[in-house]
């Protein structure tokens, strides 16, 4: 049987519910709870959270409630909008654990900036959602505290890293979640889990109280239902940060307007640049077709397609994990036991003559609290860091990254945005591909160069493919790509894509287990 | 020790030096000593997870002061960088320093060996942030560790191997501690760890341009271990030579206790660092505007001071090292000739004007320094206020009062704190300096008849002339200025 | 040893001993049981990076940041200070507001940090 629907399905967007909150047509506890609900009938078999705070969440709401009566809500654009945060961010005296068990028991005396954004807009965070341990990972099968599932098909991987983020936005436990994307990790999991998610320019959200995994690559974004829902949670979210020493000193664009503006006027008419490597060998062609007629139907609109190329697209996954492994590697040194999370101290038999009872400390908590994907990663890192081999790895990789952001600003004089599929296969089975990590890496091939550039680029569905002998549909992905600083156009074509389309109103039929019927009301 | 002079000692030394700012180099906590443990924390400092650096503008205007002060090459555009090692003090697992770019290259430390000028070449300054302190209980099983000077800004100062010397190598140390107390951006002290040091040491045969192989002395955080530790690290590396040794490169920790050093053995890469352009921090840029400001506003040093009172006011290389020694004592002794009616900026000052420099240097060196010494008083306590050190010479030089009646009214101001004039007015010490009165009193004796004998005497004999002085002085109680007196006594007893 | 890697021109294998120093450098405990496989696993990334070295870079900066921006500074200002009560909750273990660890010097090994504070 359905679980019951929550009342955020009942409003067109999250600004129509804000408005509602605000205009006490509903209040902001009684949507929490019926997420909590939600929740609590469905997550168990798709694990899309790891922890639900539902006092706190109640808590937030009833404070959201009480302002509202005072009139005190001008500032409110969010007003009692449910999120769920990617464990990756800190939440004040929420425990954050970046779905590692290194960090086991580690609360946060403070907020990460775009979770402290949000709650000062109103938004009720219902707790951390699922992810690959340190976001390393697109499946979500690097979680080192439980799995997280399809919920267009649970024998499927919901994509990663932001796999919690995406699968509790398709599944409507919230209408709005935030997620981190190094090298993809938003919008591959919108694409495999059929929602829209956004990574903005680099800088353009404050990474400060974001747990680090590649620096210079990571960046913080919404997933949520819509390009117009994505435009409002990023108007709260962004800006600059003086804490984060790379958040771009730019006032922001107001990105609703720029949803509202037509693509096509009459001096000017959008054009979308087709990199053809993107559309090379290795993608899934029912995923082409569905892409090809996403950016037809945009043309119909009047957009202008313009053939475009990026030669080096294919040194970008190297690149990554050159660049990537190695910030990771220097990022997580400082989970050590010493002032926080695991501590694993040896036995006095343990430590061997020679040895130090600190470094065996370190050995073993270290050994213990990164599961194996992070290992390799970490021992990667280190490796190209290391004194002789800097100069081949890592420089030439930052090297070639030069040039990469050479290519798209070629492409970009050509064109306004890039429109490429998000992921070259479905939603693969879990336990499909993690005996592999070099194949699992190449799933990155569309999204990751997109970090190595700083570009905005969102994920929006685009069609539903059933495979055969199947009775699930599956959700697939288009990519929009802008320049740098672009990301109202970037929103602005999505917005008009999805203004003649409804691939993104399309949801999952989600049976609720039988036991878990006791639970609804 | 004829054995000892055959080798030549090379010597470098990287002097970590603590700014004096409110805040921390990455973050916004406390940067001051001390406080109970952990109590000058903030996510960044703990390195807790999503915490990110945002540098602090003050340690890097402290470190240009030092750079343009020591002459070096400004880099316009540096980068900071990642250090790593795993220790507990170090709560990022790596330190935030320069490598490649670093904010100053080049240069020189200028400073005074025995009576020799001496000029050290500098490789690089960079910017760094502190570790926390581990503290180890005696016989322990637990180390405990305080996050309080985590994160609190550092300079790096790397001298070439230029040293020749465990003395030099001192003298090289109080320089830079001088240096940056002059410039007024570290406190310089030692012993409360805002100045540390670890020396690069090696020693080859006299007149070989080769050098040995090296060994790094670490821990050496006092200015009385500095010669010793090195001294000794020197002998050491002696005696292996000579027994048919071979020294090998190794990290050395002096161990002040039992005033040896002993090796701080480490695996095969232990150290190696893997240095990484910090990707939370983007290049540090440089604004030539700010910068010429930071240079416009810039404190003399110690050198340009000593210079100025070798040179401009003629004083005693001894005198000037005495002045230079603390910039108070310099900005004092600079206050009290300004009072005393020397001017500060004249191209050249005659030989009046030089010896009333003197004049000031030595009350203030001799006389002022030793009461302030006795009292342990520094000199910004001192009773005797600087305008009021010039106002006494001034009175002196101008023959108000003699020098005598000056060390008088000096110990009654350092008693007091009244001004000199206030004293010798008290005192009624004021010499007479009125021609006519003057002149009224020699007439009076030459015009006694008395004295008639005298004077003819005198005739045969003009080294008399002291003794006419000596009655015409009485008859002013003392207080006319003798040389007046003997130069109109001298000009009557002519007319007789 | 495996030769998968081997098909590139310059194919790096990261020997054993590699290995071993590698996770040395990252404190990583790491079973000897464990070190073929990740020997060929890394060895394989790394064959497949190795296409980067066709590139031509000569005169090509180095990319750090994303985004080109210079570092801003902040002012020297001394903000609040979290609770060392709230600092001593996460920690693993603490002893009157100090963070304990296992001696620093304890065990037979010398000390190697850069700034030991003996």
């Amino acid at each position: 049987m359905a679980a019951t629907t929550p009342v955020c399905e009942a409003f067109d967007g999250i600004a129509a519910l804000a408005q509602a909150v605000r205009a006490r047509e509903v209040s902001a506890v009684e949507v929490t709870r019926s997420c909590l609900e939600r929740i609590a009938q469905l997550d168990d078999q798709l694990g899309c959270f790891l922890r639900v705070d539902e006092q706190g969440a109640l808590r937030q709401a009833e404070a959201v409630d009480a302002k509202i009566r005072e009139g005190a809500d001008e500032e409110l654009l969010l007003a009692g909008v449910p999120v769920g945060i990617k464990d990756m961010l800190c939440t004040k005296d929420l425990q954050t654990t970046a779905a590692s068990k290194i960090l086991a028991g580690f609360v946060p005396p403070y907020d990460a900036t775009a979770v402290a954004k949000l709650r000062a807009a109103g938004a009720v965070v219902l707790g951390k959602l699922n992810m690959d341990e340190f976001a390393m990972g697109s499946s979500n099968e690097n979680s080192a505290l439980r799995p997280c599932k399809n919920p267009w098909d649970v024998t499927r991987v919901p994509g990663g890293s932001s796999g919690g983020s995406a699968a509790a936005v398709a599944a409507s436990l919230c209408p709005l979640s935030l997620g981190t994307d190094t090298g993809g990790s938003i919008r591959q999991p919108a694409a495999l889990c059929g929602v829209t998610g956004m990574k903005p320019t680099y800088g353009r959200v404050s990474r400060y109280g974001v747990i680090a995994f590649a620096s210079s690559l990571d960046q913080v974004g919404p997933l949520g239902r819509s390009a117009v829902d994505l435009a409002q949670a990023l108007q709260v979210i962004g800006g600059h940060d003086a804490h984060d020493a790379t958040s771009l000193p730019l006032e922001q664009p107001d990105y609703l307007a720029a949803c509202q503006t037509p693509i096509v006027d009459k001096n000017r008419r959008l054009r979308i640049g087709l990199p053809k490597e993107f559309f090379a060998q290795g993608l899934d062609p029912r995923i082409e077709r569905c892409v090809r007629a996403a950016i037809a139907s945009l043309q119909q609109e009047g957009a202008e397609l313009v053939d475009v190329s990026l030669p080096l697209t294919k040194h970008s996954i190297a690149i990554y994990y050159l660049i990537a492994t190695a910030e990771a590697s220097s990022n997580l040194s400082r989970y050590d036991g010493v002032r926080y999370g695991l501590r694993v101290t040896p036995c006095d038999g343990e430590i061997g003559p020679g040895q130090s009872a600190l470094v065996e400390m370190y050995k073993r908590t270290r050994a213990a609290g990164f599961g194996p994907e992070v290992q390799r990663r970490i021992m990667l890192g280190t490796y190209v860091l290391r004194s002789g081999y800097y100069d081949a790895y890592y420089r030439r990789a930052s090297q070639v990254r030069t040039l990469v952001a050479r290519d798209f600003a070629a492409a970009f004089t050509k064109c306004d945005v890039l429109m490429t599929p998000t992921s070259p296969v479905l939603p693969f089975r879990l336990g499909e591909r993690l005996c592999d990590p070099l194949s699992m890496y190449l799933a990155d091939i569309y999204t990751i160069s997109c970090n190595l550039a700083g570009l905005p680029g969102l994920s929006m569905p685009c069609g539903l493919v059933t495979e055969a002998g199947s009775d699930r549909p599956l959700p697939v992905g288009v990519q929009v790509l802008g320049p740098p600083l672009h990301d109202a156009k970037v929103l602005q074509v999505a917005a008009a894509y999805q203004r003649i389309t409804d691939w993104h109103k399309q949801r999952p039929q989600i049976l609720t287990r039988p036991g878990a019927e006791a639970a609804s009301p | 020790m004829t054995a000892a002079t055959e080798f030549e000692p090379v010597i470098g030394l990287e002097v970590h030096v603590q700014l004096a700012t409110q805040s921390k180099a990455f973050c916004g906590a406390r940067a001051e000593f001390g406080g109970p443990p952990n109590t000058h924390i903030d996510p960044y400092t703990l390195g807790l997870p999503g915490a990110l650096p945002v540098l602090n503008h003050r340690a890097v205007e402290f470190a240009l002061r030092m750079g343009l002060a020591c002459g070096c090459d400004i880099a316009l555009r540096s980068e900071l960088s990642r250090k790593h090692y795993f220790y507990p003090d170090s709560p990022k697992g790596y330190q935030i320093s320069q490598f490649d770019r670093p904010i100053c290259e080049n240069g020189h430390i200028e400073f005074v060996l025995g009576s020799e000028r001496r000029q050290v070449r500098l490789l690089r300054i960079h910017i760094e942030e502190d570790a926390g302190k581990n503290l180890h209980l005696a016989g322990g099983r637990t180390s405990l560790i305080d996050f309080n000077r985590a994160g609190v800004p550092l300079i790096e100062v790397v001298s070439q191997p230029e040293l020749r010397s465990a003395e030099e190598a001192g003298e090289y140390l109080r320089a830079i501690r001088q240096l940056v107390r002059f410039l007024g951006i570290s406190d310089g002290n030692m012993e409360a760890g805002s100045l540390r040091c670890d020396a690069n040491v090696s020693i080859r045969p006299r007149g070989s341009t080769q050098l040995g192989q090296r060994t790094e002395l670490k821990n050496i955080n006092s200015f009385k271990y500095v010669q010793k530790a090195i001294e000794h690290e020197i002998l050491r590396q002696i005696d292996i030579v000579q027994s048919g040794g071979r020294v090998v490169m190794e990290t050395r920790g002096w161990d002040a206790a039992r005033g040896t050093s002993r090796s701080q053995r480490q695996k095969e890469h232990a150290h190696d660092y893997r240095y990484l352009p910090d990707p939370d921090l983007p290049p540090l840029i440089i604004d030539e505007t700010w910068l010429a400001s930071i240079a416009a506003a810039l404190p003399k040093t110690p050198m340009q001071r000593r210079d100025h009172y070798l040179l401009r006011l003629g004083l005693t290389p001894y005198d000037a090292s005495v002045l230079t020694a603390e910039r108070e004592l310099c900005d004092y002794f600079d206050q009290a000739l300004v009072a005393a009616g020397v001017p500060t900026e004249d191209e050249s000052l005659g030989d009046g004007l030089r010896s009333r420099a003197k004049l000031c240097a030595n009350w203030l060196s001799s006389e002022l320094l030793g009461l302030l010494n006795k009292d342990s008083r520094e000199i910004s306590a001192s009773p005797v206020s600087a305008e009021s050190l010039g106002e006494l010479v001034r009175c002196v030089s101008d023959g108000i009062i003699s020098g005598k009646q000056g060390k008088e009214v000096f110990f009654r101001m350092y008693e007091s704190r009244q001004s000199p004039t206030e004293i010798i007015e008290q005192l009624g010490l004021r010499q007479l300096t009125d021609p006519t009165l003057i002149t009224a009193a020699c007439r009076k004796v030459v015009d006694d008849p008395a004295m008639q004998k005298q004077i003819e005497k005198y005739k045969q004999n003009p080294k008399l002339l002291g003794f006419f002085v000596g009655k015409a002085l009485a008859e002013t109680q003392g207080k006319a200025k003798p040389e007046l007196v003997s130069a109109i006594m001298l000009s009557l007893l002519a007319e007789k | 040893m495996s030769s998968h890697v081997m098909g590139q021109s310059n194919g790096h294998l990261i020997s054993a001993d590699e290995i071993r120093v590698t996770a040395e450098l990252a404190r990583l405990l790491l079973p000897e049981s464990d070190i073929p496989k990740l020997s060929s696993e890394l060895s394989a990334i790394l064959a497949y990076a190795e296409s980067l070295q066709e590139v031509d870079v000569a005169g090509v900066p180095p990319m750090t940041h994303a985004v080109p921006t210079q570092c801003p500074l902040r002012g020297d200002v001394a903000e609040a200070h979290d609770s060392t009560e709230s600092a001593m909750r996460n920690a693993p273990a603490s002893e009157a507001s100090f963070f304990a660890v296992p001696a620093v010097f304890g065990g037979g090994a010398a000390d190697d940090s850069f700034d030991g504070e003996g």
